[in-house]
């Protein structure tokens, strides 16, 4: 392959461009909130927590190399870990969130264990087998209320009970975090490794190094932020039902990663930003036209979106963006991921 | 190496989409009509979220049609206390969160005295808690009674539809005069179907009947001869279906092709000329438990919904039955809404609030295209049952079968 | 038993819908090694283009003919716009493009026809027949005619004609195939076009069964796709035989333990040929381009 993995950024010191990045995130979140006004917090908050899971499906997609196609299995996990500590026991859901975290990384590291060694295309499958049985799982158990979903969510309360707005903070805190970490991942011995492994797993091999482990562990850290985002989203919006944690929405957080560039994680949140607020143009747009029309042109052009970035850059716009500042190609050229 | 431009570009990608939100958010007002800004007159604006398009758009559609029709007509007619009336509407894509993002918006931006919407049970839940929180009024176009109950929790929350409760009755009703007790219940694999079964195991037992096989029917099922071959051989002497098209039409073709002789009876989830056009010859037979709308002409003048009935189906059939096909129940729903809204809004008095509507709705008296409602602070549809009849498909024609209503 | 005699008759009229499918998944497989995500969409192409002529008073073989065509059209102009130019891809964005694909002609269908149910005329009357005491529909019996006829034409067309050879050779060495004077472009477009028309004849057949819907395509492609799976997707009768399989499955699934459970069983059998044999029952080489 054209690319050593090695000519990437080296490892950095804990609190050079990772934590800089993620706090002028963090701030760029503040201040667009404040500017934006109301009306604009809850619309951002969905923006952060789609951003949270495709943050951690970048790490498995993009830099190890694989797909999920299952990735609203785990979402769904946590929504309603938050959502049956809640309304079945009345827990705090402080605990819901940690049990659905918990549960997400277990499931995640146990199906690791058993697909992936599958090659690419099996392995997407098996994702995607997940993803629909968990569906099914939560329509059919009547501890999760079946088809008529949960109703009357806890909020989370430090002291007092979140608001709106304190629930956009919280979102947008938990983004940069999960930012910071997953950068500095990217850049440690194991992100090394995670670049190694897409590149070319068999060379890893040769090298002595476990391939399957590193996939497994970012498998693993997808799972839980997935779950996470899953459980706030359930305790903000008060309610659930299966027919949130679809085929559908997988492939839309498979849209967002693509969108932004899978190899990046700013790239995430770019990605994110761009597919909502798309959506919502084109639904306003498409409206004005004829009612039924909002819907079918947004599918319409995010299925055209989805074609032409990966027909033309595959590695995501935010990648694309990048290149055309350094000409030395960082970004392997899309046949080096094949093969 | 981390180069200048990384960081750059970072930033620049930041602002480039802040930048387009702002875009955006300009034209996001753009769907709303603009309110012509008369000073002594200012418009009374009334607020939807409905699923224009996704699965519940052969609902939601009919729904905004008829409110659109409904404010037409208001306004010609002066608007109420000579204030016209302003429907800002927002469309759900028959998705939950897009619900309960939609009622926010109109609360924050468009100071609504009310609020319209949700065609689905599962959206209206998913809404209550934002509006109980922002304390303006609902009008749910939900089937089921947990959107209304327990009103201590349901404050600001009312809804057109009858219960589930009301129809199963008038199909019990008609069973227990032909004395057919072992019976077997289909239901739609989602909140309407899996609500009505745990109704019928309330209120059915009691009056004597036997549950002999219930079986789920998903929304896109393809084929439904296994579940009612094990439905056949339970030997129910009826089958009551909770369902809406176009999976029931499938049970309806799939019923007769099995040779299945126990009478049929569907619930008003299938109110809607689709049901019959879908599935053909097949529907012939059935009965449907549903509002006085599909037989409106057969009924007797002396019946009070009847001139409102005749009204409504006309204006609507007039403006919409080209693009989308006669007159329904659903569409009733949304025109009732704004109605009750006027009235409400009549008996609050000069200065209207949402709180003032709220408390109005609670006490109104009202005929509509539903039927007659009496609105009480215990009872926040207060549909009279008698507005619920039993209906017979007949050479693919709805007609009543007289003497059998929802009490 | 007669209750199990039925569910496997009513399995095998539904498993033939995705057998049909499954052969078009398999087809593109076997010749370009895509896994394309929107063969669904050309049984949604076929269903909705078959009712449009109807209503346009078409009588029902040209109607039939013309919604066969239709898709084709789009198969030819995915092939020759979306797919041949983006034949180096990785294989994961190879999915990620058939999966937008797929998205965007859903959207487009909704866009052109709507989003309601539309009823389609069957073939030949909307009777049924006895089979030893289980029910099956006369259009059902088309679907199960019309997969055969399909399989038998690919077996036809792949083993006996001069262009299916030369595509045969193709997938197990490109350079054979320039030796049958094969033109990669001309390659892909037939390839696009046969699963196209495939896809499309199975969506037509089906339509005067359940209905048909500018959403129908998603689930109908994931029901083939599993069976493709299920079968073996680098054998076209097993992925046949994979459709039946699943078809059979959740029949039962349905019948004997609960509809709600069934897809759930349907996936958890195709995790467990995952697992077990990923080549699928009847598929040669689990891995045939990675």
């Amino acid at each position: 392959m054209a690319t050593n993995p090695r000519t990437k950024e080296g490892p950095l010191s804990w609190w050079r461009w990772p934590s800089l990045q993620a706090l002028a995130l963090l701030i760029i979140a503040i201040l667009g909130g404040l500017l934006l006004g109301p009306s604009w917090v809850s619309e951002l908050t969905v923006v952060g927590l789609y951003a949270l899971t495709v943050i951690g499906m970048n790490l498995f997609m993009g830099y190890a190399g694989q797909v999920s196609l299952g990735q609203a299995g785990f979402f769904g996990i946590g929504a309603y870990s938050v959502g049956i500590i809640t309304t079945q026991y009345q827990f705090s859901p402080w605990l819901g969130l940690l049990a659905g975290m918990l549960i997400a990384g277990v499931v995640a590291w146990l199906l690791g264990k058993l697909v992936l060694k599958l090659q690419t295309h099996y392995l997407a499958l098996a994702t995607l087998a997940f993803g629909m049985i968990a569906n099914v799982a939560f329509q059919a158990l009547s501890i999760t209320g079946g088809n008529s979903g949960l109703t009357g969510i806890g909020n989370f309360s430090l002291g007092v009970s979140f608001s709106n707005t304190d629930y956009y903070w919280f979102v947008w805190i938990l983004v940069a975090l999960a930012a910071w970490y997953a950068t500095r991942m990217v850049h440690s011995e194991s992100g090394s490794l995670l670049e190694a492994v897409r590149s070319s797993e068999v060379a890893t091999k040769l090298m002595g190094l476990n391939p399957d482990q590193v996939k497994r562990e970012m498998f693993v850290v997808s799972a839980i932020l997935a779950a996470l985002a899953g459980g706030v989203y359930a305790s903000w919006i008060g309610y659930i039902d299966p027919t949130v944690f679809t085929f559908t929405l997988s492939i839309n957080l498979v849209l967002m990663a693509v969108v932004g560039g899978m190899r990046s994680v700013y790239g995430a949140v770019v990605g994110v930003g761009v597919v909502q607020l798309l959506g919502q143009g084109l639904n306003t747009v498409g409206q004005m036209i004829s009612p039924a029309a909002g819907g079918a042109l947004e599918l319409t052009v995010y299925g055209l979106i989805l074609v032409v970035v990966m027909m033309f850059w595959p590695n995501g716009l935010i990648t694309a963006w990048k290149g055309r500042y350094r000409q030395s190609s960082v970004v392997s050229p899309p046949s080096a991921v094949s093969d | 190496m981390l180069k200048r431009g990384r960081k750059w570009s970072l930033v620049a990608g930041v602002f480039a989409s802040s930048a387009l939100m702002m875009g955006l958010s300009a034209c996001g007002g753009a769907g709303s009509p603009t309110s012509s800004g008369s000073s002594s007159h200012s418009p009374y604006v009334l607020g939807m979220s409905i699923s224009e398009t996704g699965p519940y758009s052969s609902l939601g559609v009919p729904e905004v049609d008829s409110a659109k029709l409904a404010v037409q007509q208001i306004n010609a007619k002066g608007g109420v206390n000579g204030h016209p009336l302003k429907l800002v509407v927002l469309n759900s894509n028959s998705s939950a969160t897009t619900a309960v993002e939609n009622f926010r918006q109109l609360m924050q931006n468009d100071s609504p005295l009310g609020l319209l919407g949700c065609a689905s049970t599962g959206s209206t839940m998913a809404a209550i808690p934002e509006i109980e929180r922002g304390q303006v009024p609902l009008i749910s176009f939900a089937s089921d009674a947990e959107v209304i109950q327990p009103v201590s929790q349901r404050q600001w929350i009312f809804k057109v539809p009858p219960v589930d409760i009301t129809p199963m009755q008038v199909i019990l009703n008609y069973l227990k005069a032909h004395h057919l007790m072992r019976v077997a219940f289909v239901y739609g694999n989602f909140s309407y179907g899996t609500g009505a079964l745990s109704d019928f195991n309330k209120i059915a037992p009691p009056q004597g009947f036997t549950l002999v096989a219930s079986e789920p029917v998903d929304l896109t099922a393809t084929n439904v001869t296994p579940q009612l071959a094990s439905l056949k051989s339970a030997n129910p002497q009826a089958v009551l279906v909770w369902d809406i098209p176009p999976s029931a039409d499938t049970v309806a073709t799939d019923y007769r092709s099995l040779g299945i002789t126990a009478p049929i009876f569907f619930s008003d989830g299938v109110s809607n000329d689709v049901f019959i056009s879908l599935a053909k010859n097949a529907v012939n037979g059935v009965y449907v438990a549903s509002t006085k709308l599909l037989i409106a002409s057969q009924l007797p003048a002396s019946d009070p919904q009847k001139s409102v009935l005749t009204n409504y189906i006309n204006a609507y059939d007039k403006e919409y039955q080209s693009s989308a096909g006669p007159a329904n129940m659903f569409g009733g729903f949304g025109y009732d809404g704004v109605y009750l809204y006027k009235d409400a809004i009549e008996a609050a008095g000069a200065n209207p609030t949402p709180t003032s509507v709220r408390n109005a709705l609670e006490h109104l008296n009202y005929n509509g295209v539903t039927g007659v409602m009496h609105m009480t602070p215990t009872n926040h549809n207060g549909l009279d049952p008698r507005s619920e009849v039993l209906i017979k498909i007949v050479n693919d024609q709805w007609k009543w079968v007289p003497g059998y209503y929802g009490n | 038993m007669s209750l199990l005699w039925q569910f496997v008759v009513s399995g095998v009229g539904t498993g033939s819908v995705y057998a049909l499918i499954a052969m078009g998944y398999s087809l593109i497989y076997k010749e370009t090694g895509i896994i394309n995500f929107a063969q669904g969409e050309f049984a949604m192409i076929g269903a909705m283009s078959l009712w449009m002529f109807q209503q346009q008073g078409w009588p029902l073989i040209p109607a039939l003919i013309a919604a066969v065509a239709v898709a084709a059209v789009v198969g030819a102009g995915i092939s020759r716009i979306v797919m041949h130019p983006a034949r180096h891809s990785a294989p994961l964005t190879l999915i990620f493009i058939t999966l937008g694909l797929d998205t965007a002609l859903r959207g487009i269908a909704t866009l052109l026809w709507g989003v309601n149910p539309v009823a389609v005329n069957p073939l030949s009357g909307n009777g049924s027949i006895h089979l030893i005491g289980a029910v099956l529909s006369v259009q059902n019996l088309w679907v199960l005619l019309g997969a055969a006829v399909v399989a038998l034409a690919l077996y036809l067309f792949l083993e006996r004609t001069y262009l299916g050879r030369g595509m045969e050779a193709a997938m197990d060495n490109p350079q054979a195939a320039q030796l049958f004077g094969m033109d990669p472009l001309k390659f892909s477009l037939y390839t696009w076009i046969s699963a196209a028309i495939i896809g499309a004849v199975g969506g037509a057949l089906l339509a005067p069964i359940t209905t048909a819907n500018a959403n129908m395509g998603l689930d109908l492609g994931l029901s083939g796709f599993v069976g493709a799976i299920i079968g073996g997707i680098d054998s076209l009768p097993g992925a046949a035989l994979g459709g039946l399989v699943l078809g059979l499955v959740q029949s039962v699934a349905a019948g004997y333990v609960s509809s709600t459970w069934a897809d759930g069983i349907a996936y958890a059998v195709l995790f467990l040929v995952l697992l077990v044999r990923p080549q699928g029952l009847m598929g040669s080489h689990a891995q045939h381009r990675v």
